[in-house]
């Protein structure tokens, strides 16, 4: 899969990016084909990678029996990578063939860190996202998690 | 005793005020039912529209079913059949996760996209808690369809 400035901009994470943070970006985001069945994240292991969902159907799931599927291009898996207490707090597993965007915990963070402006940005978007993931691990969930 | 006295001594007055009385309610209700008689026909008239809109008050509403375009195989068919009887083996509302391993332990085959198909079809719906229940109306709009 060829990744560029436009596939890239699509995604609600980098939306707000200029063509320079694009720049910094790109080399570090990884695509990798996903395949029906095949486990992305474990509930309590130490994160490594966070994934952004390209295509295909996903299901986030937790050790209570809970679950909730993701099917919409951008929509982020694993985001206690960035948020903590940096343990992974659900488990993921593709429903069908797909492909995500893997990006690398340590080279993302090193980015953020090199770059504050770049990273104040990510970080609101990421905050966006673990608010409404937060209130569902809570059991509270009434709003869409498809994002 | 002869005339307005004979009247006086057998209550010949109150009996005729009660006389005026009851003919005077009599046609007044009479005149008042004529009055009305152009609605009550109207209502016979719409006499249909009228028991169905009763009919409404007194029914509990039922469950609208959203009938979308659903591709139906065979194959489709059976595995709602199989996941139908493996969550009827669970209790209701269902943890997914669960009913995948389920599947994966009596062999059923591609359990996790047949649960996308299932879900993507309506047949498994969230309840909006992390747990998912099986909508039998929507299962059964697609048995008759076969």
């Amino acid at each position: 899969m060829h990744i560029d400035f436009q596939n890239i901009q699509e995604i609600n994470l980098f939306k707000d990016l200029s063509s320079e943070e694009l720049d910094k970006v790109l080399p570090i985001i990884h695509p990798a084909k996903i395949f029906e069945g095949e486990r992305l994240i474990w509930e309590g292991d130490t994160p490594q990678m966070f994934y952004i969902i390209i295509s295909g159907n996903y299901m986030v799931y937790f050790k209570d029996g809970r679950a909730f599927t993701l099917h919409n291009k951008g929509a982020m898996l694993g985001w206690s990578t960035v948020a903590g207490p940096f343990t992974y707090h659900e488990s993921v597993v593709a429903l069908t063939d797909g492909e995500v965007l893997t990006i690398h915990v340590e080279e993302f963070l090193h980015l953020m860190q090199e770059d504050s402006g770049l990273g104040s940005k990510i970080t609101k978007k990421v905050t966006e996202i673990v608010r409404l993931r937060k209130a569902f691990v809570k059991g509270a969930l009434t709003t869409n998690v498809n994002r | 005793m002869n005339g307005l006295e004979a009247i006086a001594f057998y209550n010949g007055w109150k009996i005729s005020a009660t006389g005026i009385c009851i003919v005077f309610t009599a046609l007044c209700t009479l005149s008042f039912i004529i009055s009305q008689l152009h609605k009550g026909l109207s209502i016979w008239e719409k006499r249909e529209e009228y028991i169905k809109k009763a009919g409404k008050l007194f029914s509990r509403p039922k469950k609208t079913v959203l009938h979308r375009k659903i591709k139906v195989s065979e194959s489709f068919n059976e595995s709602a059949r199989q996941f139908h009887v493996l969550t009827q083996s669970m209790k209701d509302p269902f943890s997914l996760p669960k009913l995948i391993m389920l599947a994966k332990k009596i062999d059923l085959g591609r359990p996790h996209s047949t649960v996308n198909d299932l879900l993507s079809a309506r047949l498994i719906v969230p309840d909006g808690k992390g747990l998912y229940y099986w909508d039998n109306d929507v299962y059964t709009t697609i048995l008759e369809k076969e």
